[in-house]
Parts: structure tokens; sequence; C-alpha cells
């Protein structure tokens, strides 16, 4: 589904963030990218759709990104961003959600249903009419989830889907990703969410893929996650 | 990449007279906006007019495709004044077209002051003159204040740009017959997409906000100072700038009288052109055309939204 | 994507001579410049040619890449050259017809074509001085050289607070645009009219405008708390205060005005003979 080969990527301020990185994902997979603060999760998701345009080359079913396509990547992989705020600039709740929709040209009764089931899946039917600046983060998160959910993209790539969600909020969402058939891209610090979900675990760290493989064998190394900020404790080695 | 706003007026394109006296005009507007705002600015105000002005300097980067390759963008001096009042709003555009001017080389240094004067001082006043009348017109339902929103951000931009074309004008850098008409009827439709986005901010901020917004005018000023000037800068410049475009022999002689023209060495020089290429001619008849089609565009944006809105309510 | 911007901010670090001197100096000599080259008549070629060594001069002093000083201010002309171009064919003092190969002609203004390199020139020139010197000053240094020079306290406290949340909401806007392209796409075989109305795209953005005023405001107030916090006492700074100019520094100030009027005064001589 995914192939990524050789990426680079450095910011204008000349940081580089990915670093000759090479990832291949298969339909259907659930994966969870991990990895310490700044190393580089963001970006790489960012490239998954084309927003980023490092060196290397990103494939998305067989395709490499290029200019033409891009608008067809961006419906096949739909990208929830890790501040909710940046996704949330509307009067209301439905036209947030509509968007993407209304962009495609979709007839309007077709966007009124599927705002509303996407919604529901998320878990908060029925607030089409609530003002996005006045919902709690953990709402304001998953109405963005809802934003992305509701074009029907074959590949979810989510960035901290959990973060600030209250432990109840946080289940909502880890039994509404476990029910998804798409194939999923989780940066996130949530341990738990990882291995509930996602049998396989990227590590990142400085733009490098440093671990590549199940998520139980690496939670038996817990040397490993020590090593690159994934534990709130250090290990005498 | 932000494609320059053709409104920041580059060194070397206006005399230096031109130049010089627009330096003062808005020093003079801006030491008053002190005075005004300041003494609420001086306490807690004051990071709130500081970070609006970041903002609206971030609010110009961001832009939306009209078609092909061209995009419409946001110049936010309306949407400043409907914010926050009109002399919060010069000290705010003041503070964007300076940095822009200083550190980014958007628009000259010697024309600074005749930046300051299109876009914070003739910007502020046109769209609070413009926004106190359709209150005054209209009230204060949601659909007043919505098309209170896009005829201030429409009008700023136009007679901003009315006045940046007859600054380069009277500087003998472009003949007005040629400068009035052709920013005249960009503008115009700059100006739409000015307006909407202007419209589409004060409906997020009265959905989300709505005391920031409906509040009737910040800063009340007794129906004077700024409306007048609004109203004279609005009458002046639509009156002006189709007779200047029509009788450039008019605009010349009052620059020769004034000592303004300052190509004056350049004798061969005259305002009045003989295109060789045809059909740029009908120059008063363009501008006023261009404002015609403005004045449409509004009606039939306004028709549509109430019409989107009446569907809205029927859901 | 609108990242160019963080590259204009011109400023590019370095020790030359021109980063270390004092900001007020530095404005001195750029309006110095800018009017000198403001006043220059028509065809005053040798005269330019003259400015073209100073600012090539200055250029070198600053120790940066001249090239990429160069190129700024090229970008930056390229409006400028957009409006002025056209006038060339208007029809006005002896106009010539050039024969390019057989009948096909071009024809236009020799005066127009004077005048016309001349403002370029005029603007090149003024361009280049400004990104030079914005290019070796950082923004904190001249607005405390602004202050020095009478600039009120409280324009300078809005112009610090300005700076200082800049790239941050720039930044935020960034991922806003980013968030809004990531949702706008359309599937391969959907057969529908993508894009939406420009109506409504217009309306989507001047959400994303209310929405980055809206969180702006929020932050406002946390900034002020964050300034009392700290100690404000009215004026809001970014430097160091400048120090009072040395009589020496005055006097090269004014050597550069007169110097500029010189130049002027001999490109008019020059020109009347
Ligand atoms: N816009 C930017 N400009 C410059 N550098 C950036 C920018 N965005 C991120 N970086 C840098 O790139 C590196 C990777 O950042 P990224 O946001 O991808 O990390 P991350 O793994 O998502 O971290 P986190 O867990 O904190 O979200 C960091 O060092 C960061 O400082
Ligand atoms: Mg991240």
């Amino acid at each position: 589904m995914i192939e990524i080969e050789k990426l680079s990527y450095s910011y204008e301020d000349g940081r580089t963030a990915l670093a000759a990185l090479n990832l291949s994902v298969s339909t259907g997979e659930k994966i969870a990218l991990v990895g310490p603060n700044g190393a580089g999760k963001t970006t790489l998701l960012l490239h998954l759709n084309g927003i980023l345009r490092g060196e290397g080359i990103v494939r998305v079913g067989g395709e490499i990104i290029n200019e033409r396509n891009l608008s067809k990547i961006r419906a096949e992989v739909g990208l929830a961003f890790q501040s909710p705020d940046d996704q949330l600039f509307s009067n209301s709740v439905y036209e947030d959600v509509a968007y993407g929709l209304i962009y495609q040209g979709a007839p309007a009764g077709m966007i009124k249903d599927r705002v509303a089931a996407a919604l529901e899946m998320v878990g908060m039917p029925g607030c089409e009419g609530r003002s996005p600046y006045h919902l709690s983060l953990g709402e304001k998160k998953r109405i963005a989830l809802a934003t992305v959910l509701v074009m029907q993209p074959r590949v979810l790539a989510l960035d901290e889907p959990t973060a600030g969600l209250d432990p109840r909020g946080r289940r909502g969402i880890i039994n509404l990703l476990a029910g998804l058939e798409q194939t999923l891209i989780i940066a996130t610090h949530d341990l738990g969410l990882a291995k509930e979900l996602c049998p396989r675990m990227v590590i990142m760290d400085a733009g490098r893929i440093i671990y590549d493989g199940s998520t139980m064998v690496a939670f038996q190394n817990p040397a490993l996650l020590e090593k690159h900020g994934l534990t709130d404790y250090y290990i005498d080695s | 990449m932000k494609a320059p706003i053709p409104m920041h007026i580059p060194d070397g394109f206006l005399s230096i007279p031109v130049a010089g006296i627009l330096w003062l005009v808005s020093l003079v507007f801006i030491f008053i906006a002190l005075k005004k705002a300041g003494k609420e600015i001086g306490g807690n105000k004051l990071p709130l007019v500081g970070v609006l002005a970041a903002a609206i300097f971030a609010g110009q980067m961001l832009n939306f495709s009209i078609s092909g390759g061209t995009s419409g963008h946001l110049l936010g001096a309306a949407l400043a004044v409907l914010l926050v009042g009109p002399w919060t709003a010069v000290l705010i555009m003041t503070s964007v077209v300076a940095v822009q001017a200083l550190v980014f080389q958007d628009g000259g240094i010697l024309t600074l002051g005749a930046n300051l004067f299109n876009m914070a001082v003739v910007g502020m006043a046109v769209a609070y003159f413009v926004s106190s009348l359709f209150r005054r017109w209209f009230g204060n339902s949601r659909w007043a204040i919505l098309l209170t929103a896009f005829a201030a951000g429409w009008f700023s931009i136009f007679i901003a740009a009315l006045a940046a074309s007859l600054e380069l004008a009277f500087s003998g850098t472009s003949p007005a017959n040629i400068a009035i008409p052709a920013m005249g009827g960009v503008h115009a439709l700059i100006g739409i997409g000015e307006g909407l986005i202007t419209l589409g901010a004060v409906s997020l901020l009265m959905a989300s906000k709505p005391q920031l917004i409906e509040q009737d005018s910040k800063e009340p000023v007794k129906s004077s100072a700024v409306w007048i000037a609004g109203l004279i800068f609005t009458a002046v410049l639509l009156v002006c700038s189709p007779l200047a475009s029509s009788k450039p022999d008019g605009l010349e002689w009052v620059a020769e009288k004034l000592g303004f023209l300052i190509m004056a060495q350049d004798a061969s020089y005259h305002i009045i052109p003989d295109y060789v290429m045809p059909g740029i001619q009908n120059e008063a008849l363009a501008t006023i055309a261009a404002g015609a089609i403005g004045v449409l565009i509004v009606i039939a944006v306004v028709t549509l939204l109430a019409r989107r809105g009446k569907l809205a309510e029927n859901k | 994507m609108p990242t160019g911007i963080v590259q204009r901010a011109s400023y590019l670090r370095g020790s030359s001579i021109l980063h270390r001197c004092d900001a007020r100096i530095k404005i001195a000599l750029l309006i110095s410049f800018l009017l000198t080259a403001a006043f220059l008549p028509i065809g005053a070629w040798v005269v330019y040619a003259l400015m073209g060594g100073l600012l090539l001069v200055a250029m070198l002093a600053s120790e940066l890449p001249v090239s990429v000083l160069l190129q700024r201010a090229l970008v930056l002309e390229i409006p400028i050259l957009l409006v002025l171009l056209p006038q060339l064919f208007l029809q006005k003092g002896n106009f010539v017809v050039l024969t390019v190969i057989k009948g096909f002609q071009i024809s236009f203004s020799m005066s127009s074509l004077v005048r016309i390199t001349s403002l370029l020139i005029r603007s090149y020139l003024s361009l280049g001085f400004t990104v030079l010197i914005t290019a070796v000053t950082r923004f904190e240094d001249l607005l405390a050289a602004m202050r020095a020079c009478g600039l009120p306290r409280m324009l300078a406290s809005i112009f610090a607070l300005m700076w200082r949340y800049l790239f941050v909401l720039i930044e935020e806007m960034e991922r806003m645009t980013q968030a809004r392209a990531s949702r706008s796409a359309v599937p391969v075989n959907s057969g529908m009219r993508a894009g939406g109305s420009f109506g409504w795209r217009a309306q989507v953005t001047g959400g994303m405008a209310g929405a980055l005023l809206l969180r702006t405001l929020e932050r406002s107030e946390r900034i002020y708390q964050a300034m009392l916090a700290r100690g404000y006492d009215g004026e809001v700074r970014l430097g160091h205060a400048s120090e009072p100019l040395t009589w020496g520094q005055k006097a090269a100030m004014l050597l550069m005005l007169l110097m500029g009027a010189a130049l002027v005064l001999i490109a008019n001589g020059m020109n009347g003979a």
C-alpha cells in the first residue's frame, strides 16, 4: 500500500528531520509509529499524502507521489493532525466535517448522511450545530478524526489520536480504531494503544527507523524502549 | 510563496514630493491614533494589539485559489477595524505594513509613508466609514453584520488601490489613464476576495464569540473625525479617479501647478499617451465599470448568501 | 505552500563590520542612499555606475554571498519590470521602428527606453541596498535604533510584541493550510465537479483567518499575565536600548547625507552639460 525508499527531509532552518528512511506498509496493516519528541514522526506522516515532499520516493498504491496525482493521493490517505486546532476552522462542526466532501463536490444529501455517520463513529452524534471553538480538547480531537473518516480514505495516518483524552475518551477511540478495516499508521506516545491495536511497531529516533517489527517483541526488550525515550524509568544496563 | 500584493509600492515608484507628503500625513494619523487608542492600549490591551498585528500579518499569507494560478489574499484592514475599532486598527496596520517593508521588503522605505497611508489610514477610514454607514442602515442582525463585513472589505481594498494609483499618477510613474483603470479593475476583483474572507472571519467570530463583533462600534468616534475622513477619501477618490483618468491633462496641470512632476527633467515625457496597442483607451469608462461591476457583485453575493442562509435554516 | 516568507525575513547571520555597526548609522546610510537614488536624474549613467560600485563594495564588506543579495533584489524587481515595460510601447518622443526580420517589426519609444532603463537601475540600486541593510541588521537592533530616534514607546512595544509572535503565528497558519490541503482531495473516478464554489473557498479561508484571530486573542490574555509576571514596566523591549551616539558617529551620518547630495548635484551638472 505504501512504500518509502530513502526518504530524507530537512526543514528550512537546516534541521534534518528524516534521514534516508525506508518503510513499507501493506494493505490493512495497523502500525504504531513511536519514538521520542522530535523523532520525526509528524514529519513522516506529512510525507504520506504529499504535504511535505522530501528527497526519495514515496509510493501510495503503487504510484509515486507527484504534482499531478496529489489530489488523488490525498483522497486515499487521510491525515489527522496532532493538534485538532489546525484542522477546525469553520463556524460549526458540520461545516468542518463536511469540508472534504464539499470539496469533492458530493451531493448535499450524501454529505449530510456521511457527516452524521462519521460523528456517530467518533461518539459525538448530533453535535453538527455546535461551534468547534467551544468544544473541549478531547471533543475537538474526535471531531478532527471525523473530518478525516468522513472521506473514507483507504489509509488513515493519525498523529497522536489519544493525546489529551480522558480514559473513557481514549477507550472510545481505541475501540473505534480497532473496528476499522483501513490501513492504519498511528504516531503515538501511548504504548498501551500500540500494544492493543498494532501488531507491528516502528520505533523512530532522530529521523531514522531504529526498530521495525513485532510490537510484542519490542515490549520484551525494555532496554530498546528505554534507549529511545519510551519508558518513564531508567534501567541499569 | 506569497505573491507580492500590488498594493505595496516599491521604492523608486513615487516622486519625492508625493512620498514626502504622504509620510507626513501618515505620521499625523498615526500620532492621533496613538493619542486616541493609547490610554487603553497602555494597559492590558497592549499585547492584544501586538499579537493581532502578527496574526493579521500571518493571515495575509492565507490564500485560496481563484482560478488557474491566481489566488486571493487578505489585507485585513477592514477585519481589524471590525474587531478592535478604527484607531487601534491604524496601529495594527501600521505595524504590519512597517514590518513588511523593514524586514521583508514588501514595499519600499521612502514609499513606506504612502503605503501606510493607503493601507493603514485610507483602508481604516474607508472600512470604518462603510461599516458605520451600513450598521446605521441595516441594523445589527446577523445578515447586516455579514454584509457590513463584506462591504467594508471590498471598499477598503478598492479605495486604497485608487489612492495608490493616484499617487503613481501624480508621481508621473504611470499615467493616470493607465494606472487607475488597471489598479481599479484588478482591485475591484481582489476586493471581492477580501470581502469574502472578511465575511468568513467575522462569521466565524460571531459563531464562536459573538461579543467580539456585535457591540455596535468600538472606540465610537462621535460621528466626526474618522467618519468624515472616510467620507472624504471615498468621495474624492471615487469622483477624482474617473475624472483624472478621462482628463489626464487636468491632472497634469494640477501636478505642474503643485510642482509635483519629478520627471520635469524628462521633458519628453507626457502623461497623455497615445497607445500603439489598441483597446486600452476607454479609461474613465473602465473605472466606472469596475465600480459598477463591484456593486453588482456585492448584490449578487448578498443574494446568494441570503439563499444559502435560508437553506441552512431549512435543514 | 507559503513558506517563502520565513526565508525572506532577510537577516543573515554574520560578524562583518556592517553587522557590528550601530543600527542608527545603518539607517542613516540606507536613507542617504535611497534619497540619493531617488533624486538622481534620468540617464545619469556615470553616477548610476558609481552608486552601483558603492553598493558592491558595501555588499563585499558584509562578507555575505553577494550573489544571494543580488538575487533577492532581482526577485523584488520583477513587479517593477512588469509595470514599467508596457510603457515602452507608448507612442511618444522619438518613436523607433525596427525591422527585426522581414515583415516583422518592433516599434518602441527611444525616450521611454532611456527613462525606463534609468528607473529600473535606480530601483534596483535602492532594492539592493535595502536588501543589504536588512540582511546585516537584526530586527531587534533596528527597533532599538528606531526607538532611540524617537519612535514612540507604544509603537515600539507593539512592534516588539508583534515580532516575538510573528513566526509562531505564521507556523500556526501554515499548519492550518496543510490541514486544509490534506482534505482538499478528489478520488479518481468520482465524476463530480471538485473544488467547491469560489465563494465557499473564500469563506473557508476567512474562517481560517477568524480562527487564527480568535486563538490569538486568547493568547494575548495569557501573554499579558506572563508580562506582568516578568515585571512589565510599560515598555516591551526586544534587546538592549541604544547608547548615545558619539560625535564621530554623528559626523559620519552627516557626511553620508552630504555625499549623497554631492552625487545628485554632480549628476544634474553632467546632464545639463
Ligand atoms: N516547521 C519546522 N521548522 C523547523 N524544524 C521543525 C519544524 N517542524 C519540526 N521540526 C523539527 O524536526 C524534528 C522532527 O519533528 P517532528 O514534529 O516530526 O517530531 P515528532 O516525532 O512528531 O515529535 P513529537 O512527539 O513531539 O510530536 C524536530 O527536531 C523538530 O524540532
Ligand atoms: Mg509530532
